[in-house]
């Protein structure tokens, strides 16, 4: 395929996908004041939009926006009559009505536009007819609800449905700085008293409470067990997901906002009920159980009596479930079930979701089954992660229990073997025979997924998971590392990972896929291992005193701290939770000059082509090749110690101006059998020292043949893949090859008086990527170019590049070199 | 003006239709042709023969994503407008780049891809994209099919140039990947 045709390809995609991303594109500004100098008969989009977090399309918002054209009076005028209005009769309710936004549309459908005009918070609204010769009040709206909303009101929006209409709008209900609501009401006319009055249709996204997951997000109509646990849905909830919710539910009552809270109220916890449920947890003993001494509580009508029981589900591993009843004066301790009773590992660790299952009879009106359900993660005894089991909580009349229903999720993680990595699996009755794939994110398994695939294996038995592992083969090449005699483990599969007594303390490598993150997230209890400098180093490379690289960060050693300097946009992908001093990021930039350390440049063995390890060695363990070149050279690397050694090789030296340009490659392999000439790496770059001091390592190679990932180069020709050096009168200019995103290109550095200068890469902001694409296609590396020492130009054609070498190290400066087109 | 208010104006063969297409999407179809063009007048021509193309094709066709439908077709007209200038020294404008970042994702065999794997691939393409995280997601579509610049989406999603670009390159491989793994020839 040409590149053109993926292009037009990638034009093809889902519209769904089109309008996600340009979902901002779409949006209006949110300022919703409109002067009066600003209004005009004709007067512009006037939208209700706030500063909230919801995204909301300006077609939408636009919807019931109208022009004004009602009584004779300017709209002006009619504006000000009405703000000087409430100034007079609402001046406590209301103390700068000047400020007040307004809107006209026709609230109530009889063709006739209304005034609306609104506080600052939403919440309030007054409401003018237009019929006269001047606005004449109506009524105002929310006045005894003021108070607790300090909500938005995003947009007004019309429901038609047959007699029904409306304008509608969504609410926000914070407390304090938190959330705790959103919801949707109507303003509505009542023809009867001719006045308007609000209406709440539904609420949903509760609640923040301490302790209790973002993720519990619940649409409610009519009654507590009416969820819809949906956590999208909770800041991106827009029309269509209204639209949806509101016709699923359209048949139940709505809750009165106000009812709802006061509900709310009753049903809240409050510091002295978690404080019993605490002391009664500690002071429990019953057959050497452990209360909790972190936890999750969640708050559900377990058994369906109508009264909620509050749930403390382990927050780490070994602890069991502590059910409480909810009553009326304190909660009432009612049931305990043991990690054993949960089948449990020491390891097992739960995942912070309790979800309601209900399933319905075949004519879709009675409940059959119903319960809450968990997931919890079963790890092996090496830290990696086995399967993702989900089991319910369950009432027989008289106490609580657990039922495993499904485990699914195996097995990509550490050492555990299978035959696609990353293939999630849905497992039962048994394994070998009863193997499901899950079309989906393993991670993410959410309700509708569970539901489907627990209906359509009902009757099989859940596997054992305490078992389980007999089906996954394990790897005997763990590189052990014993350090004060604590026995780590450098995983070297998928992810490397650092095993420390069954844990898996640390990870690096590929950071920014999701199932990597959970596990980096849920695993990463301390990084007390990573403190130990000898750990460090293993893991690691010193490449001077002070500096290291590992994964995508930095490290510099501090004292007795370790710094990390992770580029700022990997903040989120790298969990280390290092007790370090903060980065600045602007830190994470070199300096205009590099200097070297003062550590030394670590010692490289000479390369030897013969001991580089040969991806169809029959004599290993390993089948390298069998997934063909790239994946032997990139996956299964580096099982063995032997195979480490070779990590990283230096391939040749090239001195230039004081300065030693060594060209590393990262795994090198051979494939004699095919090509005898080759070597293969999955990388290539440069290190720059100074006098046996380390400079830097970023600086890259010219890149040779891709195959893939990798790189193939002969073995004869290393010196081709080291950069063009062009020594001038004023100082020397060296073309590297950079293989950016936007293609291979070749950007300069700069030497003067032994004063080393990047000027276009990662670790050189000098120069903005822009303002250099222009020549990048000049500064091809397959171009040559003839030099003018005396004039300091490098020719190219009848281009000329002439190289300011006064501008090198001075900050700010942006003309390293003139183009003189001839 | 609600979409289906527009489109139905189309229906009725109503020239306010191309009004209200202009006052609601106008902002966004230029962005689209401009980066493509990189040229505000070129790019503005292109956005009314969009214009054009949407009165042409409505009816027949309804479209249930209306901001999707016009952007395809600005930025098919936007991409046979560049096309036909091409000719000329490389081009300014985000196209040239794109290109350069997709060659790396291509084998760049001259051997036409059939219809019918064409639309496998596509349909490749929309699972591998509803397998992404979103904020990634976003990423890479703005940039291969809405045409944005690096700085544009770094800009919009709050992120740093160099970040949007490292995203960009490793969704592109996984892409790849995830094609190849499919079996699918690209």
């Amino acid at each position: 395929m040409k590149k053109e045709e993926l292009f037009d390809l990638l034009g093809e995609i889902d519209d769904k996908y089109y309008g996600e991303a340009m979902e901002d594109e779409l949006q209006e500004p949110a300022e919703i004041v409109i002067t009066e100098e600003e209004s005009t008969r004709s007067f512009p989009r006037a939208l209700f939009t706030a500063a909230a977090c919801i995204a909301i399309t300006a077609g939408v918002c636009l919807t019931g926006a109208r022009l004004y054209d009602g009584a004779n009076n300017s709209l002006n005028d009619n504006i000000r009559y009405c703000r000087d209005y409430i100034s007079d009769f609402y001046p406590n309710v209301t103390e700068n009505a000047d400020e007040l936004p307004y809107r006209v549309l026709d609230l109530n459908f009889d063709g006739i536009d209304e005034i609306l005009l609104t506080d600052e918070n939403h919440s309030l609204m007054y409401i003018f007819g237009t019929q006269g010769e001047e606005p004449e009040f109506i009524n105002i709206i929310g006045e005894n609800v003021h108070d607790p909303f300090m909500g938005t009101l995003d947009g007004l929006y019309p429901y038609e449905n047959g007699e029904e209409k409306y304008y509608y709008y969504f609410f926000s209900f914070d407390k304090g700085a938190d959330m705790e609501a959103r919801g949707a009401a109507a303003i509505m006319f009542d023809g009867d008293n001719e006045k308007y009055r609000q209406s709440y249709l539904l609420s949903y996204g509760i609640i923040s409470r301490e302790g209790t997951p973002f993720a519990d997000v619940k649409f409610f109509r009519e009654g507590w067990h009416i969820q819809e646990n949906n956590p999208e849905m909770f800041t991106d909830i827009g029309e269509e997901a209204f639209t949806a919710l509101w016709s699923k539910y359209e048949h139940l009552p709505p809750i009165n906002f106000n009812d709802f809270k006061n509900n709310n109220s009753t049903k809240t916890l409050t510091e002295k009920d978690l404080a019993v449920c605490t002391k009664y947890m500690r002071n429990l003993v019953i057959d050497s159980i452990k209360a909790p001494v972190t936890y999750k509580y969640y708050f559900y009508d377990l058994n369906f009596d109508g009264v909620e029981e509050i749930v403390f589900a382990p927050n780490k591993n070994s602890n069991p479930i502590f059910i409480f009843e909810k009553t009326e004066s304190e909660p009432r301790f009612v049931g305990c079930i043991t990690e054993e009773e949960i089948g449990l590992d020491p390891t097992d660790q739960f995942l912070n979701h309790l979800g309601l299952y209900e399933k319905l009879d075949d004519l879709g009106e009675n409940i059959i089954e119903r319960y809450y359900y968990f997931y919890y993660d079963t790890y092996a005894s090496d830290g990696a992660v086995k399967a993702k089991v989900a089991a319910a909580i369950k009432y027989d009349g008289e106490k609580y229990y657990t039922e495993n229903l499904l485990s699914y999720g195996v097995l990509n993680y550490g050492n555990v073997q299978s035959a696609s990595p990353s293939e999630a699996c849905f497992f039962r009755d048994d394994f070998n025979t009863d193997e499901i794939r899950i079309d989906g994110n393993y991670s993410t398994l959410e309700y509708e997924e569970f539901k489907k695939l627990w209906d359509k294996y009902p009757k099989l038995p859940p596997v054992d998971f305490a078992d389980i592992s007999v089906y996954c083969t394990s790897y005997e090449e763990i590189c052990p590392f014993v350090y004060e005699d604590t026995v780590y483990e450098y995983n070297y599969d998928y992810w490397d990972c650092v095993i420390k007594d069954g844990i898996v303390t640390s990870m690096k490598g590929e950071t920014d896929w999701e199932i990597h993150n959970e596990i980096t997230g849920k695993r990463l209890e301390s990084a007390a291992a990573m403190r130990d400098y000898k750990l460090l180093e293993y893991l690691g490379e010193w490449v001077g005193e002070e500096t290291m690289w590992l994964g995508d960060a930095e490290m510099y050693r501090y004292e007795d701290k370790i710094l990390v300097l992770c580029h700022p946009d990997w903040e989120n992908s790298i969990n280390w939770d290092i007790n370090s001093v903060e980065a600045d990021s602007s830190e994470y930039y070199r300096a205009i000059i590099l200097e070297p350390c003062k550590g030394h440049y670590k010692y490289y063995e000479p390369f030897d082509l013969e001991q580089v390890p040969d991806i169809q060695d029959s004599s290993k363990s390993h089948p390298f090749k069998t997934n063909g070149l790239n994946f032997g050279v990139n996956e299964y690397a580096n099982y063995t110690a032997m195979y480490r050694s070779f990590s990283q090789v230096k391939l040749y030296t090239k001195e230039v101006g004081g300065y030693t340009f060594d060209l590393m490659a990262e795994k090198v392999r051979t494939d004699k059998a095919a090509n005898p000439d080759m070597i293969y790496c999955s990388d290539l770059y440069m290190t720059v020292s100074k006098d046996g001091n380390f400079v830097d390592s970023n600086i890259s190679a010219r890149i040779p043949v891709e195959l893939s990932d990798i790189h193939a180069l002969p073995t004869d020709k290393f010196s081709d893949y080291m950069p063009q050096i062009y020594e001038l009168k004023d100082g020397i200019v060296i073309f590297t090859s950079y293989e950016d995103v936007n293609g291979l290109c070749s950007p300069f550095i700069t030497i003067k008086n032994d004063l080393l200068c990047p000027v276009y890469g990662d670790f050189s902001p000098l120069i903005d990527k822009d303002e250099l694409y222009p020549y990048i296609y000049e500064f091809h590396p397959d171009i040559k170019f003839t030099p003018a020492f005396e004039e300091n130009i490098l020719y190219y054609g009848d281009t000329a590049f002439k190289f300011n070498f006064d501008k090198v190290g001075v900050e700010e400066e942006t003309e390293l070199f003139t183009v003189i087109e001839p | 003006m609600e979409d289906s208010k527009i489109i139905a104006l189309y229906w009725e063969r109503n020239e306010s239709a191309i009004t209200q297409t202009a006052e609601k999407y106008g902002h966004y179809c230029t962005m689209i042709a401009k980066n493509i063009l990189h040229n505000q007048q070129d790019a503005e021509e292109c956005v009314n023969t969009a214009y054009l193309k949407a009165w042409e094709n409505i009816p027949p066709e309804k479209p249930s994503v209306f901001s999707a439908f016009l952007a395809k077709l600005t930025r098919n007209t936007a991409i046979d407008t560049y096309r036909k200038s091409r000719s000329e020294k490389r081009g300014n404008g985000e196209i040239p780049l794109i290109y350069d970042e997709l060659e790396n994702l291509v084998s760049d065999k001259s051997d036409p891809v059939s219809a019918a794997e064409r639309n496998e691939i596509l349909s490749a393409i929309n699972v591998f994209l509803s397998e992404l995280p979103k904020k990634k997601r976003v990423i890479f579509v703005s940039r291969y099919c809405c045409c944005q610049s690096v700085k544009e989406i770094a800009m919009r999603l709050g992120m740093s140039e160099n970040s949007v670009s490292v995203n960009l390159n490793r969704i592109g491989k996984r892409l790849r990947e995830y094609l190849l793994k499919g079996g699918h020839e690209i």
